[in-house]
This record gives structure tokens, C-alpha cells and sequence, in this order.
């Protein structure tokens, strides 16, 4: 067992707690701490699981439907993002002859594996969750693996068919896990305790969005980056409602995470990775109410959620829910899914510029872009900066590079904005 | 005594064979849709072979396989996307971006990767056709999957019949099957031919002859080219005997130049793996089957699956049994390397394929005819490299 991942995330987040409470700063919700704290003794299960031999599953986007066959999900893609020395897992990934040009964390994700730093899966199940890389980074760990392998075709469209398409799907899964897997076996009841506090925090998850409204936003740039999970469990439900009381708190007061908001931004695809461009952000006033990744609209109910009645129009079986839950992201649909929500949010979130960060090989990203500064522009009148960078720039100054230009266009963005007329703008 | 000069004129049987390859060249490509336009038939563009035509021609409508432009300049697709993305999608959207495509009437995408979803989008936005659809491919060959596309066809007929303002008659459907059944017929006994040491055309002319049937009127092709037949059985395309024998893997490749390239450097292209090849012509649709959606759904599932699919092990079987059935000595990927499914594949598929002994390389290709240099040299070297293998 290769623990080096695993020591180096321990060392990351005992460092952060240490951090905040040394010097706690307005821009970080306090409940970051307890959530740290929970993710360390999430290492530690992870570490014991691996230990005593229990079965582990590669699912993305799916980790309730691994819980509830007994499998012990490994959480591949966020794994990738969390690397804290990139570039031995990127070149793992290309030495075994993959290709540089891919979105960094699905090539972090499978190095990991390569390189033995993450429990071996015995079941790995792809899917188009968010995008192509993604669904093909995870059939590649198939194939370095001796895992049972399972590929599941998520149609377009948030129909009922579909949703029973990908239903059907996972109940074949749950046959062959069974016949295959010693000690692996489907339990409803765990399903259904799961839903309700899935249900339960889902509630609590439109509130977060609710409390965005406010100006200042209550929350700064890298807590809104931090992607708010359905929790399944009890405690999970428990620590978001403490989070959610640190929020609606400060919306109260109107406390803003940043000193003095003079912007508001909705920034799309994935954070970004470094602490210089955190530090840009807060240090220009610039919050950040909304991330716009592939789940977001859903998530936070922007659309009607996953397993809500409204979008299929009935009251849904449990394992519909899971597949509902799997079905959501934005990002594998056509461009209406991920571009329609955006507009409401930006509306209903007062955004005065948005910020579409684009990487090598992100083709859902990339080949939407025009689509959405023109839409962007038409519709709200509100500028879009395309940024390109990357997860794990290889050179300190291509990513001081990407600094630059974000920093120029909010500075554009702010004199406009405090000048009276937030939309003229060059094009950028 | 008198001398007989060589006939430096082709025979007709060979013209209208050169004819008949050339229908999908810039020049031609658009002669039948425009024609059936003219008799009042609207005409669909397709951006996937996973867009069952037997459906299009049910509905009354002329199906026409979507090319990108060949020239390498695509500055005003650049506008929308990057350099960095599939070729197939931006060369098409330059064309589009033209006006090329003006005259359809409408276009229908599939969900074949993220690429295409979003050519789909950006012409969607461009509101030239009032008919823009988009399909979910079939990627699995299970019972499962089979009903999903067949549902998928009933969705998109019922499109159809809105934007052609006519029903689907069953007769309609069984007769643009039978039709396109034969087409499969014919070309699938001509790739029989590939399997002989002197086939009757190159592996040029074959992907010719794939796309004429992609866009010309499916009558006329199949009549064509059984005229052809005889002077067929017999012809010599003038391939050296004794030089390797290839196979080409690759998407979307709709210019015969490339394989030309291929052969020019010293071997046969006696198979290949393409969407616009094999894949597109094998496997028939099930004329007894009672639903005829189903039917479609299965055929299109059970062909030879692209990278997108969800079954490599298929993928590369498929590909090592053509390589035993046509006695290939080695297998060329000219891959776009900025095709996802296929660029994620290669490192199994490589693997596969060494473990089965055969010799295979993957060359980096544009989609029009460009940066051809780099290209010949790497074929070059793999053909040294298996003949002296051969050797």
C-alpha cells in the first residue's frame, strides 16, 4: 500500500485547520474547520477500509449507489483535483500513453491509480456523467485494474425514458455486482435512509443559493467554490445546517466575506487552482455568489432537482432517485441545460461579469464559449471574460499569465460598474 | 508493319467507375440533394452515420451526409471554437459558417462525443435550418439499449412527419430499407473482393465508393454500381503485388487523398476501420421484423462500434478478426488527436492489438489535406518496420 496521497492530504488539511485557527479571516466560513476535521476522519475510514480488505468501487457522480451494494466508494475525479504534486500522477498518466491533452484531474485521477496511491476498485462503473474525459478516464482505470467493469449509456435529455434507461441500467449493475463480488449486496433500507437525508440537505442546499442574493455575498471566493454535495447521512445533514447558520448569519448582518464587494462574479467550469488568483479576487472586492460547473443548476435547484417531481412529472421509485441523482449534470446535455440556468442565476444573483475558465481538452467548456458570451451579452448585457489556463499550470509564469488577465478585466469590470454602466465593455 | 499504340483512353466502364468515386468530391458532393431539392423533397444533413437513413427516406426526405470543407483555412469556425477540438466538427462548421449549407432543410447530430453535441449546438444557434435535432447514439449492443434507440427513432420520426408534413408510411420505411439494405449488400460483397491479392479497387477508391453512397440517391448509386459489376469482378487497379497489406482505423475520414497517401508510400490498404467505410456498410437491417423502429435500432447497434462506444474489447476484436479475414500486416490509427474517445483508447487498443501479434501505429492526421510530410514519413517507417517482419 502506497500511502503517499493519503499522507500528504492528512498533512494538507491538519495545515489548514491550523491555518484558520491561527487567523481566522472573514473570507473562509468558520464551519471550514469541522468540515476539514471531517474529511480527515473520512481519510481515516478510507485508510482502515483499504486496510481490512473492503471492497472499493470507482463510480463518479455515483457514490450513494456504491454504499448501497457494500462497496466502499472511491471518490476518483475529486481524488485527482486534491494531488498535491501534479506532476508525478501527470506522468504516470503519460507514460502508460495517454495524452497531456485532457483536462489535468482526469489524468491526475488515473495516475493515482497507476502509481498505486489509491485502494485497487473491485467494481468500476463509467458513465457520461459530466463529459467524455471524465466517462474515459474512468473506463481507463477499468483497464489497469482487475475490477468488474461496467459502462453505463446516459442518454441526452432529462426525460422519464431516460431516467429509466439509466435505472434499468443500475439495477443490472446491482445483478452482476452480486453474482461477481462476494459479500456484495443491495440493501434497500440503507437506500432509503440515504434519500431522506439526501432529501433533508437538499432543502438546505437552496437556502445556501438563497443567502447568495444578499449584497455583500455572505460567502467568499473559495468557500463558493467548494462544491456543495448532497449529504447522505445524519452528520453530514448536521454540518451543513451549522454551515448554513454561519451563512444566513452573516446575510443577516449584512456581513459580505469580502472587506468592500465591488464586484460580483459567476465563474464557470472549475475553480481556479491557485492561491494567487483566490488572492486577486478578494483582495479586488470580487465575490464570487456563483460557480456555474455541470451540477450546479440542479443542485442548488435552479432547475428542478435530480429526483424532483416536477422534472419527471410523478413521484419516483428509489433506485430512480439514484439514477436522478447520477442524471443531473448540466454539462452532458446540449448547450440549453448548461447556458438557460446560468441566465436566471446571474439575474437572480445580481452578477455583474462573468469569468469562463478554459482548459485543454475541455470541449463541453470550449465549444460553448461564443455561445455563451454572445447569449450572455444579449440577455443580460453583462461582459464574459474567456480565460484560459489550466488545474496544474507546468510554469509559474503561464499561470501569473492567466493572473494578469483576470486581474485587468475585473479592474475593467469594477470602473465600469462604479462609473454607471457595467456593460460597456470592449470585448475581451 | 503497323504499330498499336497503348490506349491512353480509359475505357467507359472505367470512366464511369472514376465517375462514380468522385461523387463525394467538393465538386459533386451536393449534385443529387440539390437535384432531389429541385423535385421538392426537403433535404437533411447528417452529422452522424448513427442517423439511420432509412428513417429520412421514410419521411420522404433526402438524406445527405455532411462533409467538411477540405481546405485547410477555417478561420471563421475559430470564431467558435478551437484549434484544439475535433477537425471534423470545425471544418464542418467553417463550411457551414459559409454558407455551404444554406440549401438544407434541416440537420440532424448525434451525441457521438462532446464535440459534436456541440457543433450541434452552435449551429442550432445559427438558425439557419428551422429542423436542428440531435439523437443519443446507441453505444451498447444490449436488449436495453436497442429499446432506448428504437424509442430514440419513434421521437425523431415523429420530428420528421412535423417538419416534412407527412406521415410515415410502413410501406415508405420497408422500401428506403430494402433500398439501403441493398447498398449494404453490394459493398459488403465488394469488401469480400478486398480479401483477394488483387482486390478491385484501392483502398482509395473503396472510401470513394463508402462515401458516393452517402450522398448520392441510393437507386441511382446501387443501379450504378451494378452496372459496374462485371468490369468489377475482373478489374486491376494497377496495386504492386507483394507489398504490405493495411488496415486504416479512423473517424470521420471522408477524403480518399489520405488513403492515397497511405498507398503511395509502398502497400495496399486491403481493410479499414472507418465510419465512413466499413462501419457504415455492414450489417443489414432485419427486413421479418415486425417493428421496424426496432429493427433499426438493432442494426445500428450491432454494427461495428466507433471509439465513443462502450465496448473497446468489441472495438479491437472487431479489428483483429478483419485483420485475420483480410490478411493485414499491420493496422494504421490516423486519429485526430484531439478526438477524446479515440485518442483515451489508444493505449488499450495499442495493448490489444500487440498481444494478438499485430503491428499497429498511430499517426496523427488534419482533416483536410495538410501537414501530409510529417505524415508520410511516419507511414513510410512503419511499412519498413512490418516488412521486414514480413521479411
Amino acid at each position: 500500500m502506497d500511502l503517499t496521497f493519503f499522507n500528504e492530504q492528512i498533512k494538507k488539511y491538519e495545515r489548514r485547520i491550523r491555518a484558520i485557527e491561527a487567523s481566522p479571516s472573514s473570507a473562509f466560513l468558520k464551519t471550514n474547520v469541522e468540515l476539514y476535521r471531517m474529511e480527515l476522519e473520512n481519510l481515516d475510514r478510507t485508510l482502515e477500509a483499504w486496510k481490512s480488505g473492503r471492497p472499493f468501487a470507482i463510480m463518479p457522480g455515483m457514490e450513494i449507489f456504491a454504499r448501497i451494494m457494500g462497496f466502499y466508494p472511491w471518490n476518483y475525479i475529486a481524488a485527482g483535483d486534491r494531488v498535491t504534486d501534479p506532476s508525478r500522477y501527470l506522468d504516470a498518466a503519460i507514460k502508460a500513453g495517454y495524452s497531456d491533452h485532457s483536462c489535468d484531474r482526469t489524468l491526475t485521477a488515473l495516475g493515482l491509480l497507476l502509481r498505486g496511491e489509491m485502494p485497487p476498485p473491485r467494481l468500476v462503473v463509467s458513465m457520461r456523467f459530466a463529459c467524455e474525459p471524465e466517462r474515459l478516464t474512468t473506463v481507463a482505470a477499468a483497464k489497469h485494474s482487475d475490477a468488474l467493469y461496467y459502462a453505463i449509456d446516459n442518454p441526452l435529455g432529462w426525460t422519464y425514458e431516460a431516467l429509466k434507461y439509466v435505472t434499468e441500467q443500475l439495477w443490472e449493475i446491482i445483478g452482476l455486482a452480486e453474482k461477481t463480488i462476494p459479500g456484495i449486496q443491495y440493501d434497500e433500507d440503507l437506500l432509503l435512509e440515504i434519500l431522506h437525508w439526501t432529501d433533508e440537505s437538499k432543502k438546505l442546499v437552496r437556502q445556501n443559493y438563497e443567502m447568495r442574493k444578499n449584497v455583500p455575498c455572505p460567502i467568499g471566493p473559495k468557500d463558493a467554490f467548494r462544491l456543495d454535495y448532497v449529504r447522505g447521512s445524519k452528520r453530514g445533514v448536521e454540518h451543513y445546517e451549522r454551515r448554513l447558520a454561519e451563512i444566513t448569519e452573516r446575510a443577516e448582518k449584512g456581513v459580505g466575506a469580502i472587506k468592500e464587494e465591488r464586484l460580483r462574479v459567476a465563474w464557470m467550469a472549475t475553480g481556479p487552482y491557485s492561491r494567487d488568483t483566490f488572492k486577486i479576487l478578494e483582495e479586488m472586492g470580487v465575490s464570487v455568489p456563483w460557480f456555474h460547473y455541470g451540477g450546479a443548476a440542479s443542485m442548488y435547484s435552479v432547475v428542478p432537482y435530480g429526483e424532483n417531481e416536477k422534472r419527471y412529472g410523478r413521484k419516483l421509485k428509489p433506485m430512480e432517485k439514484v439514477a436522478a441523482l447520477a442524471h443531473f449534470s448540466g454539462w452532458a446535455q446540449t448547450a440549453d441545460y448548461w447556458i438557460d440556468p446560468l441566465i436566471t442565476v446571474c439575474r437572480e444573483l445580481k452578477i455583474d461579469a462573468v469569468v469562463d475558465f478554459l482548459q485543454p481538452g475541455c470541449v463541453v467548456t470550449k465549444g460553448l464559449k461564443k455561445i455563451i458570451s454572445t447569449r450572455v451579452k444579449n440577455e443580460l448585457g453583462i461582459p464574459v471574460l474567456d480565460l484560459e489556463g489550466r488545474q496544474f499550470f507546468n510554469s509559474p509564469a503561464a499561470q501569473a499569465e492567466m493572473n494578469r488577465r483576470l486581474a485587468e478585466f475585473l479592474e475593467l469590470c469594477i470602473q465600469n460598474k462604479e462609473a454607471g454602466h457595467p456593460a460597456a465593455l470592449p470585448e475581451v | 508493319m503497323n504499330e498499336t499504340l497503348p490506349s491512353t483512353k480509359l475505357s467507359s466502364e472505367e470512366t464511369k467507375l472514376k465517375d462514380l468515386l468522385r461523387a463525394n468530391s467538393p465538386a459533386q458532393r451536393k449534385k443529387w440533394a440539390l437535384k432531389a431539392k429541385s423535385e421538392g423533397k426537403k433535404v437533411v444533413g447528417l452529422l452522424c452515420t448513427f442517423v439511420p437513413v432509412e428513417l429520412i427516406h421514410g419521411a420522404g426526405m433526402f438524406p445527405w451526409r455532411v462533409s467538411g470543407t477540405w481546405q485547410s483555412h477555417v478561420y471563421r469556425a475559430l470564431a467558435w471554437r478551437d484549434l484544439d477540438m475535433c477537425k471534423y466538427a470545425t471544418h464542418v462548421l467553417e463550411s457551414m459558417l459559409e454558407g455551404e449549407y444554406d440549401f438544407l432543410d434541416g440537420v440532424i447530430a448525434s451525441d457521438w462525443d462532446d464535440d459534436r453535441r456541440r457543433l450541434y449546438d452552435v449551429w442550432k444557434l445559427a438558425g439557419k435550418q428551422a429542423f436542428v435535432e440531435i439523437v443519443t447514439m446507441p453505444k451498447k449492443a444490449t436488449e436495453l439499449s436497442v429499446g432506448y434507440f428504437a424509442q430514440e427513432l419513434r421521437r425523431l420520426a415523429s420530428h420528421l412527419e412535423r417538419a416534412g408534413g407527412q406521415k410515415i408510411a410502413p410501406e415508405g420505411m420497408r422500401e428506403a430499407i430494402e433500398t439501403r439494405n441493398h447498398t449494404r449488400r453490394l459493398i459488403g460483397r465488394l469488401y469480400e473482393m478486398r480479401k483477394r491479392d488483387v482486390p478491385p479497387l484501392t483502398g482509395a477508391e473503396f472510401l470513394g465508393l463508402t462515401t458516393a453512397a452517402m450522398v448520392m440517391e441510393p437507386g441511382e448509386f446501387n443501379q450504378r454500381l451494378e452496372e459496374l459489376w462485371a468490369f468489377l469482378e475482373t478489374r486491376d487497379p494497377g496495386i504492386a503485388v507483394g507489398g504490405p497489406r493495411v488496415m486504416i482505423s479512423s473517424d470521420l475520414l471522408d477524403n480518399p487523398t489520405y488513403v492515397e497517401i497511405v498507398e503511395n508510400e509502398g502497400c495496399l490498404v486491403a481493410m479499414d476501420d472507418l465510419d465512413t467505410g466499413s462501419r457504415y456498410g455492414w450489417e443489414m437491417v432485419d427486413m421479418q421484423a415486425e417493428d421496424p423502429f426496432e429493427a433499426l435500432a438493432r442494426r445500428y447497434a450491432h454494427r461495428p462500434q466507433d471509439p465513443p462506444a462502450l465496448d473497446w474489447e468489441r472495438q479491437a476484436q472487431q479489428i483483429i478478426d478483419w485483420a485475420r479475414e483480410y490478411n493485414i500486416d499491420g493496422v494504421i490509427e490516423l486519429a485526430d488527436d484531439f478526438s477524446p474517445p479515440r485518442r483515451w483508447r489508444w493505449p488499450f487498443f495499442s495493448r490489444t492489438l500487440a498481444a494478438a501479434s499485430i503491428p499497429v501505429v498511430r499517426i496523427p492526421r488534419e482533416y483536410g489535406i495538410a501537414s501530409t510530410g510529417p505524415l508520410q514519413t511516419r507511414i513510410r517507417a512503419f511499412l519498413e518496420m512490418i516488412g521486414q517482419e514480413l521479411l
